[in-house]
Formats: structure tokens, C-alpha cells, sequence
């Protein structure tokens, strides 16, 4: 197969973009000039540095803070799909696997949009067609009706078999989240058997998939423990990682929350995440245990990518940073829309 | 000389009511390189909280949004444009209120009927897409939707299947896939679903669309060539308001940066609620001036005082400090890295030595010439400060090529008649007149190891110096010493070689007497330097050790100043062979129509040829002296790294005060 | 025998043939340096065309390090003239 043949002249290449890409982030001492700035100043502040195409082509039909989320989006899928567009070989292919992510959360944005009454404007702002489906289809999604026409609209489209499933019964429930959990399912369940199918650089991909996988599990139980949803918490988990069905519900039931952490660190290897759970105090919210996690899952990618520079791992690293620098960026416009004081919004950055 | 201008550290503080005069005074004087703010645990700092922007800060920041979404669809750059004239702010400031907007509304309204048609032709685009595997079919889509009682499908498929229930079908080939259409009963839906999965069934969305496939395929492309010629219309009218109004925009977003970078200077400021404090760095010569203007302008409320600079904590920022002949080089030193504030800058050193090496390489009157033309040429064409200074550099350059090209008596190739060269002679035996005893290869090696010599051991004399500069206690010592030690093996190794070898060139110590053990004395002291040479540079760092062979390859690394040149001079030689010697000359000798034009292409030949050997020694020439310079100079003393001095405030290019 | 081979030739056939040596050696030497400072460029030459496409400022400094390992065939080129002249 051609894909396979691409040496590692073409993975020096794409690795060093991505480097240098990742060396144009927003470093952490902006943000905190940021929080102190108005929402057209942080929009003119980003103007300036990468996001210049997407504020200067927008800022004539949007202003304030749609400005700066759509600009965010589209700037996001830019950047995503021009990934796609460099990577050689089988990196594309894992890229582009891994970022059907977004059409699983466009849809369900959608989806949760239109059966909640949203205008679709506001949907769209947050829709990132990052993935298989481009903005225009998207549009098209937004733009129809009622849930059952986009149902329609999907058919062919790798996300169909499981919506439809599921459908039903979501409509009935007014909730899609069986269905989000069912469509990460299948997400990562693919994910692994093509790292898994012999593919060179395979190996990598993997290692990346079961960190992603073990953190998103994690993430999972201290929110269920939070929510006390322990019945039937077995199916929220995504199989594959380092727990099974039973270690999950287990862990998940555990009364006390040092037993819950002690059994958890008994089933982990990674040692950047024994040091968090060991200094996790019972003070911390959730809100800030989820940015510990995220900040030890990108410490960990960090490392990963410079153990095999020249690999998946360089580009799945740019692609969650870039990720986290966006979700930054919209939270502190956000927070400002609504006149969040300063150190509330600091709370949700992950610097 | 070899230092970087000298800077003093300022603090001001000063109630918050002053900022605004503060802020204005400090821009004005272009001097003061801010030092940002950090929260931390300083203790001196404790209390202190990042400033809040000035008011109105927000507003600058929504004109300046809406004027770059103008100039961002003009793509129009203020470095592409040359001030005719600079507009009086005052003047501007009137024309921002009221031409401004006019314009912006004009702009936005094209961009967002522009935006709109885009969207609205990919639309289109889509459509038609989902319509084309309908378009042979001849019913009208819109009865293929809206049964409750029957069910639709649409979609690709392997091959045809006989689906048992009653059904009405539509069935097509073709190359890209063979396609389905069939409408069931509500009730066999299920049993359909599983035949059809079987069959490798891909559903497809029926499109929501009135009539035939085909006849809405042709309306849709009546739609996109419609679209398209008002995209075209709208291009020309944005290019028609650009070319009216580029310089007014320019000079708006000029004023407006202004405005903004002075408004959120706070950001990198300490404030409290009633007081700021600023810390930063000033040209120790223009301290005076600095700390007179800010008293005067915050009508002596103001505190500025000069800090004492803390060694090793504090990094002052670097600016140069050149005479103008060496400014340009500054160039290249920046392409590697700026020096740190404590280290020698070797500006004026690269200044000299890069042309050097470059007329050394490339030492020929006829390609310095064309070099040269080319530098002065470019200048209308490149502007801005870096572009200037490269092309200077590489003026520079192409005078001492013209200068070695006469030492070397090299004209495109051709000995210059009647001229001895002074330099050992580079020429070869190419072509009909081979004869003579071609070039002087070895004297040539010999001259390029001695530059290499020389220059390596100014470099460790640097090291040492900067050393003696940077470091403090044990280790300063160490390290001077081992830079010594660097100096003393190459010139060991020097002693031994010259006293078993006798080379042109070189110093000749074969003529001294054994001494020891039918040694020589030079001998003797030559390993007595590397050895005493190799345990200093142990004492700093032992691994260092495992770098001696480098001495021998850097010095070697020069000799390229000898291969690059020869090839050059190979090349030229073999240009002027082809073209004269085998194209021009046997024409000449019995001239027709048809060896006429044989002869302009050979003059063509001999053009193309010696333009294209021009850009190669430029190239070969450039890259090799700067490499030269950066790898085997710059690794034994520099290390770059410095932060450079950007003072608060911008220089006004379209408008004034 | 090798020496038996060589009854036939001439003084001038065998200075001709140590030129020819002399030649081949050169070529040779320039001819497998070139290949390697190839083999070495290649990833740094594509690292310097990415690092570019994002950062143009950095062509300089990019052109620059892609010729680093040029050494090699310089190398290579002084011994063959050394071996010529």
C-alpha cells in the first residue's frame, strides 16, 4: 500500500511543523494578561498572533463575543484539517481516525442543540468541523428542522448505524448520552483495532489510545462518584484501557474517597498520575481535578512525543494543546461576557 | 567595540492617576524597554496584581478589529507601502470619526455579500453532489419522501438483489458504484434493512428537492455560473476602494496600535489600587534624559530611580553597539542568535572576516561585479531594515571578491592579461590550452589551514576572555585554563608535525638537533603542550576530551575555502570552453549565415552559463564563509541567547504628532 | 603472473594508467562524499522546509544548518584535487 511507504523524510517534516507550531501557543504569562483584558481587546490580542484570517474575515458580520467563538472554531478546524492535509502516509490516517472525535461531538452538539430550542447561530459557533464533516454539511445539519430530518441527513456517514439505534430511545428520554457513551465506544473500538492492525508506527498510536482512554475512564469515575450515578456504571466505561468492566465498578462504589484513590493507584503504572492522586486533596473541586488530569495527560503526551520524535505522537501532542489553548481562549471570553471575576475564570484555565 | 551598549535598570513609581502622563512621556521617548510584570512570590512584590488596560482601551481595540477585517480583505501590509506624506494626528483622529466608519460600512457590506455567495455556492456545490446519483432517474424527488405507510431507500450497492416483497425500484450501473432506489411497504422495512445490509447497502439521503434529479442539477449550475460572476463583480469593486484608500487605512492603523499598545502597557505593570510600579532598562547614556522627562511630566510626583543591576538575576537586554561600517553584519550575528549582554559581541570581528572569506571563495572580478551590480539594484526593490542590511553585507562581499579577483587575476574564468596574480593560481588545465602546471593546490591548502590556525586559536582567545567575563570563583579559572589547553594541543600537534615535515608555507623545524632520545627540542616542548594541553581541558570537563579530534577536523573545515573556490573557478573554465572554445571559435573560423546564429547561441550559452556560476559562488560562497563563521568560530566562545532591547514605542512611519 | 603481464607494457603505458588511477581515486572520492552529505541532508533538509512553512524567518538560519554536513563532501573534493595536482 502506498500509505505505508512514506519514509522519515516526510515524518521530519510534519514532526518540525508541529514543533514549531507548538512553540506559537499562547504562553501561560499572556493569559494572565489576557484575564485582564475587555472581550474587543482579547479579540484584537489574538488578531494579532495566529488567529489574524479568521478575525479579519469574520469581524465584518459578527462582533463581541460571537466573534470570538466563531473565529475560535474556525480557526480550530483550520488548523485541524490542515493537518490532515500535511501528514504523509499512515499518519494521516490515524489523524483523521482520531479526529472523527469532532463529528461525534458536532453531532451531539447538534442534536442536544435543536431538541433544547437553541438558535442555530449559536450552535454553529460552537461546532468545529474538525472531522469528516465539513462546515457546510454541518450548516446543512443545523439548518433542518427536527431531529428525525437530521437523522436522515447523516445516513452514509460513519456516525449512522449507532444514532440510529439509539435513536428511540434518546427521543423518548430527552437524552443523547447513551448515545454519546456508545458512539465514544465504537470510536475507540476502532481506534485500536487499526493501531492494532500491523500499521508501521502502529505501536505509538496505541500507546497514545490507551493513555487517552485510561484518562478518560478516570475523568469518568470521579465524575459518576461526584454525581453519585453508580447504578449500571459499568457501561459508561470504554473498554480496552488498563481497567475491565469489574475493576471500574468496583473502584466506582468504593464509600471512602482515600480507599477510592489508594485502589486506584493499585491498578496505575503512570507515574506523573501517582504523584496527583497522591497530593489530591479533599478540598479540590472537580472542576480542578479534571485540569490536573488534563495537565498530566499532556505532560505525559509531551514526553511520549519526545521519546519517539518523529512519529504520531509530535502531532496528536499539537492537536490537544491546540485544543486546550481554544477551550482556554473561550472560557475567559465567556467569563467575561458574564463579568466572571478575574480568579473564577483563572480556575477553569489549563495553563 | 566588541561590547553591547551599556544599560541601566529604572524603576518608576508612581500613583495611578499619573499613568496616563507616564505612560505618554515614556512612549514618546522610545528608550524604556519594559520589564513585564510576572505574578509570583516576590516578596517586594507582595500585594501586587498585573494593571487593568487604560480606559477606553476596549474601544481602540473594536476600531482597530473592524479596520484590519477592511485591510485584512485588501491584504494590504504597511511594510508594501512608502510614506508620501505623514498625516497630522489631530487631522486623522477627525477623519477616524467620520471617513472611518463610511468606508468600513462600504467594505462590510461587499465582504459579507462576498462571505454569503461563498457559503451559497458551496451549498450548491453540495447539492449538486448529493443530486448526481438520482440524475438518471426520471421521477420527481419529492415523491420519494413523506409516506407513512411506505418506506424509502437510497443508497449504493454491490449488485442487484431480488429483495422478495413487493416493492417499486429504480436500479442503475455504473463505474462508481451501482445504485438503488427502492420504496417498500412499512411493514417488510426490517426484512429489507437485513437483505440489503447483506448486500453492502450504503445509504444515501434522498434530497428534499421538487422535480427531477436532472432538471434540478441544471437549475442549481445556473446558480453556481450566477454566483460566480457576482463573486467576480465583487473582487473588482474591493480592488477599486483599495487602491483609493490604502494609505488613509494605513496611517489609521498606525494612530490606533498607537493608541492600543499605550492603553494596555498596564499589563505588564505592578499595580495596587492607588499606586504602579515599572520596572525596565534604559541606555545608561540616556538615563538623564529618561529620568528628567518622567519628573517633569508627572510634575515631580513621579519616583525613578537607576536599581543597582544584580549579577547573574538580572539579564539586561542587548542592543549593539557598532561602528556603522560593521552595523550591517549585525545581520548575521542576529541569524545565529544575539549575543547575551555579558558576552563579546563579534559583530566587528564576522564584519571584517566574512567578506574575507567570501572574496577568498569567490575571487573574481567578473562575478564580484555582477554581485555588486546586484546589491545596488536590489535596493529599489527590497526594502525594509533587514532586507537593507543583507543587501549591504552582501555588498560588502562582492567588493573584496573583486579585490581577490585581481589578487587571484581571475576575470569570469580568464586569467586577467598581462596581470601577475599575487595569490597562489587557481587556474585549471580545461579545455584546448591545457599546459602550464595547473593550479597550486597544495600552496593553496596550506594558505586555508593557516586561516584556519589563526582563527580558531582568536576564537579560544575570546573563550578565554569571555570567561574571564561571565564566570566567577573555581570555575572561571578552569574554564579559562581549558580554553588555553584547547590553544596549546593545536599548537602542539603544529610543533611535531613541522619538525618531522618540511612544507612550503609553513614553519620548517626539521633543522634542529635531536636533543632527547633522538628527539628534537621542538619536538619535545610540541608534546609537552598537548599533554599539559589535554589535562586543562580535563580539569574543566573531562567528557570534553572526547572532542579533541575536532581540533583536527575544524582546522581541515577551512579548506573549503580552497574546494568551493576551485569548483567555482572549474565551472567558469568550463562555460567559457563550451561557449567559445567549442561553440563561437570554429564558427569564427569560417563564418556563414547558419554559424552566425550557432554563434549567438554560444554567446547565449556563455551568458546563462556565467549567471548561473554567479549565483552558485553567491550561494556556495555566502553559505560557507557564514558557516565557517558559525560553526567553527562562534562554538569556541559564543553563545548567544540574549534578550534584545525592544523599547516602549513605535516608530511612526505615516503619521505625526 | 602479474609480472608476466607487465613484460608487455611501456613506461608511458604505465604512467598513463597511474594517471587513470590517480582519476578514478578523485572521482571515487567525490562521488561517495557526495552520496553521504546526500544521505545526511535529507532529514535535515526536510526538517528545514517544515520549519519554514511555518516561520519564514528562520530561512536563514534553516539554510544554513542544512549545509552543515556539506563538510563531508568538502572533504572529499580536497582530497581528489590534493590527488590530481
Amino acid at each position: 500500500m502506498a500509505e505505508t511507504s512514506a519514509g522519515p523524510v516526510p515524518y521530519v517534516y510534519v514532526c518540525t511543523r508541529m514543533r514549531v507550531r507548538k512553540s506559537k501557543l499562547i504562553p501561560r504569562e499572556d493569559y494572565l494578561r489576557l484575564l485582564n483584558m475587555s472581550i474587543p481587546e482579547i479579540t484584537r490580542f489574538i488578531e494579532e498572533t495566529q488567529y489574524k484570517r479568521e478575525i479579519d474575515e469574520l469581524a465584518s458580520s459578527f462582533q463581541g463575543i460571537d466573534l470570538i467563538e466563531l473565529a475560535l472554531s474556525w480557526n480550530l478546524a483550520k488548523e485541524y484539517q490542515s493537518i490532515q492535509e500535511i501528514s504523509p502516509g499512515i499518519l494521516k490516517r490515524f489523524t483523521r481516525s482520531y479526529l472523527r472525535k469532532w463529528d461525534i461531538q458536532n453531532v451531539l452538539t447538534i442534536f442536544r442543540g435543536k431538541t433544547q430550542g437553541m438558535k442555530p447561530g449559536k450552535i454553529r459557533e460552537i461546532l468545529v468541523p474538525a472531522g469528516e464533516m465539513d462546515r457546510v454539511f454541518l450548516d446543512r445539519l443545523v439548518k433542518e428542522e427536527n431531529p428525525e430530518r437530521i437523522l436522515e441527513a447523516l445516513k452514509g456517514k460513519s456516525v449512522y448505524p449507532v444514532i440510529a439505534a439509539g435513536f428511540a430511545t434518546a427521543i423518548t428520554e430527552e437524552s443523547f448520552a447513551k448515545i454519546e457513551n456508545e458512539l465514544y465506544k465504537e470510536f475507540y473500538a476502532n481506534l485500536l483495532s487499526e493501531a492494532m492492525s500491523g500499521f508501521k508506527g502502529g505501536k505509538q498510536f496505541l500507546e497514545y489510545i490507551l493513555l487517552d482512554i485510561d484518562m478518560m475512564n478516570i475523568r469518568n469515575m470521579f465524575r459518576l462518584r461526584a454525581d453519585r450515578l453508580l447504578e449500571k456504571a459499568g457501561t459508561m466505561m470504554i473498554p480496552g484501557g488498563t481497567f475491565s468492566i469489574g475493576d471500574f465498578e468496583d473502584l466506582i462504589v468504593l464509600e471512602d474517597e482515600k480507599d477510592f484513590i489508594e485502589a486506584l493507584k493499585s491498578k496505575l503504572k503512570l507515574k506523573s498520575l501517582l504523584v496527583l492522586l497522591d497530593e489530591l486533596s479533599s478540598e479540590k473541586s472537580l472542576r480542578e481535578i479534571e485540569i490536573d488530569l488534563i495537565k498530566v495527560q499532556l505532560a505525559q503526551m509531551e514526553s511520549l512525543s519526545k521519546l519517539n520524535p518523529f512519529s504520531i505522537h509530535p502531532i496528536l501532542t499539537y492537536l490537544e494543546k491546540k485544543k486546550y489553548e481554544i477551550f482556554n481562549l473561550r472560557a475567559i471570553a465567556r467569563g467575561k461576557e458574564v463579568n466572571l471575576p478575574t480568579d473564577r475564570i483563572r480556575g477553569y484555565l489549563v495553563m | 567595540m566588541l561590547t553591547p551598549e551599556q544599560m541601566s535598570k529604572v524603576l518608576i513609581a508612581a500613583p495611578r492617576d499619573l499613568m496616563d502622563p507616564v505612560i505618554t512621556e515614556l512612549y514618546h521617548q522610545r528608550l524604556f524597554h519594559v520589564e513585564d510584570f510576572v505574578e509570583n512570590d516576590q516578596e517586594e512584590y507582595a500585594g501586587y496584581r498585573i494593571g487593568v488596560p487604560l480606559e477606553g482601551a476596549g474601544e481602540t481595540s473594536k476600531e482597530l478589529i473592524r479596520l484590519r477585517s477592511v485591510t485584512g480583505a485588501f491584504s494590504l501590509r504597511a511594510d508594501d507601502l512608502d510614506p508620501k506624506a505623514k498625516i497630522r494626528k489631530s487631522q486623522l483622529a477627525a477623519q477616524i470619526e467620520q471617513e472611518l466608519p463610511r468606508i468600513e460600512d462600504e467594505v462590510e457590506a461587499l465582504l459579507s455579500r462576498r462571505m454569503a455567495l461563498e457559503n451559497h455556492v458551496k451549498e450548491t456545490e453540495q447539492k449538486i453532489e448529493a443530486l448526481t446519483p438520482f440524475s438518471e432517474m426520471r421521477t420527481d424527488l419529492s415523491l420519494l419522501h413523506g409516506y407513512k405507510t411506505l418506506t424509502v431507500f437510497a443508497g449504493t450497492i454491490g449488485k442487484r438483489i431480488d429483495l422478495g416483497v413487493p416493492s417499486e425500484e429504480y436500479y442503475s450501473e455504473s463505474k462508481k458504484g451501482n445504485f438503488l432506489v427502492a420504496v417498500v411497504p412499512v411493514e417488510y422495512r426490517q426484512d429489507v434493512e437485513r437483505k440489503l445490509l447483506d448486500a453492502q447497502f450504503q445509504p444515501v439521503p434522498v434530497p428534499d428537492e421538487p422535480g427531477p434529479a436532472k432538471e434540478r442539477i441544471s437549475v442549481y449550475n445556473v446558480q453556481f455560473e450566477s454566483d460566480r460572476k457576482d463573486l467576480d463583480e465583487i473582487a473588482t469593486q474591493i480592488d477599486a476602494l483599495k487602491s483609493r484608500h490604502s494609505e488613509f487605512l494605513v496611517a489609521c492603523d498606525e494612530l490606533l496600535s498607537i493608541d492600543a499598545e499605550k492603553a494596555e502597557v498596564p499589563l505588564r505593570f505592578a499595580t495596587t489600587d492607588h499606586a504602579f510600579i515599572v520596572e525596565g532598562w534604559v541606555p545608561t547614556e540616556a538615563l538623564g534624559g529618561l529620568i528628567d522627562g518622567v519628573t517633569t511630566a508627572s510634575g515631580g510626583r513621579a519616583y525613578v530611580t537607576m536599581l543597582p543591576v544584580e549579577e547573574g538575576k538580572d539579564l539586561p537586554p542587548m542592543e549593539y553597539h557598532n561602528v556603522s561600517v560593521a552595523k550591517p553584519s549585525q545581520f548575521l550575528i542576529d541569524l545565529y542568535s544575539r549575543p547575551k549582554y555579558t558576552e563579546l559581541d563579534p559583530t566587528l570581528i564576522v564584519s571584517i572576516v566574512f567578506p574575507i572569506f567570501f572574496g577568498i571563495i569567490l575571487g573574481d572580478v567578473g562575478y564580484g561585479a555582477i554581485l555588486l551590480a546586484m546589491s545596488l539594484g536590489l535596493r529599489k526593490i527590497i526594502k525594509g531594515e533587514e532586507g537593507r542590511m543583507l543587501l549591504d553585507v552582501l555588498r560588502n562581499a562582492s567588493i573584496s571578491s573583486i579585490i581577490f579577483g585581481f589578487l587571484y587575476s581571475e576575470f569570469l574564468g580568464f586569467p586577467i592579461p598581462g596581470l601577475h596574480p599575487v595569490l597562489p593560481t587557481r587556474h585549471l588545465n580545461i579545455g584546448g590550452e591545457a599546459g602550464g602546471h595547473g593550479p597550486a593546490v597544495p600552496e593553496l591548502m596550506l594558505m586555508s589551514i593557516w586561516i584556519g590556525i589563526a582563527y580558531i586559536t582568536l576564537g579560544r582567545i575570546l573563550g578565554m576572555i569571555n570567561h574571564a567575563r561571565q564566570d566567577h570563583g573555581s570555575h572561571r579559572t578552569k574554564a579559562i585554563l581549558a580554553n588555553l589547553g584547547w590553544i596549546l594541543v593545536l599548537w602542539g600537534i603544529l610543533f611535531m608535525i613541522w619538525s618531522y615535515f618540511a612544507m612550503p608555507l609553513m614553519l620548517d623545524f626539521t633543522g634542529y638537533p635531536p636533543v632527547v632520545a633522538g628527539v628534537s627540542f621542538t619536538t619535545v616542548a610540541g608534546a609537552v603542550m598537548v599533554v599539559l594541553g589535554i589535562l586543562f581541558i580535563a580539569r574543566d570537563s573531562a567528557l570534553e576530551v572526547v572532542e579533541l579530534p575536532t581540533i583536527l577536523s575544524h582546522v581541515l573545515s577551512f579548506a573549503r575555502l580552497v574546494g568551493v573556490g576551485l569548483s567555482s573557478v572549474a565551472i567558469a573554465m568550463v562555460v567559457n570552453f563550451i561557449a567559445i572554445g567549442l561553440i563561437i571559435e570554429p564558427q569564427l573560423e569560417n563564418l556563414t549565415i547558419f554559424g552566425v546564429l550557432i554563434i549567438i547561441v554560444g554567446v547565449f550559452v556563455f551568458l546563462l552559463g556565467h549567471l548561473f556560476n554567479a549565483i552558485l559562488g553567491l550561494l556556495g560562497g555566502g553559505l560557507q564563509s557564514l558557516r565557517l563563521n558559525y560553526v567553527e568560530f562562534f562554538t569556541k566562545f559564543y553563545k548567544g541567547g540574549g534578550k534584545k532591547y525592544t523599547p516602549f514605542g513605535m516608530i511612526r512611519r505615516f503619521t505625526e504628532d | 603472473m602479474v609480472g608476466e603481464e607487465l613484460v608487455g607494457l611501456t613506461p608511458e603505458m604505465i604512467e598513463a594508467s597511474q594517471a587513470g588511477m590517480k582519476a578514478l581515486g578523485a572521482g571515487l572520492a567525490v562521488g561517495l562524499t557526495g552520496i553521504a552529505t546526500g544521505i545526511a541532508e535529507m532529514a535535515i533538509g526536510s526538517a528545514a522546509v517544515g520549519a519554514t512553512a511555518e516561520n519564514k524567518d528562520v530561512f536563514g538560519l534553516v539554510l544554513l544548518l542544512t549545509v552543515i554536513p556539506e563538510t563531508i563532501v568538502i572533504f572529499g573534493l580536497v582530497v581528489s584535487l590534493l590527488l590530481l595536482f
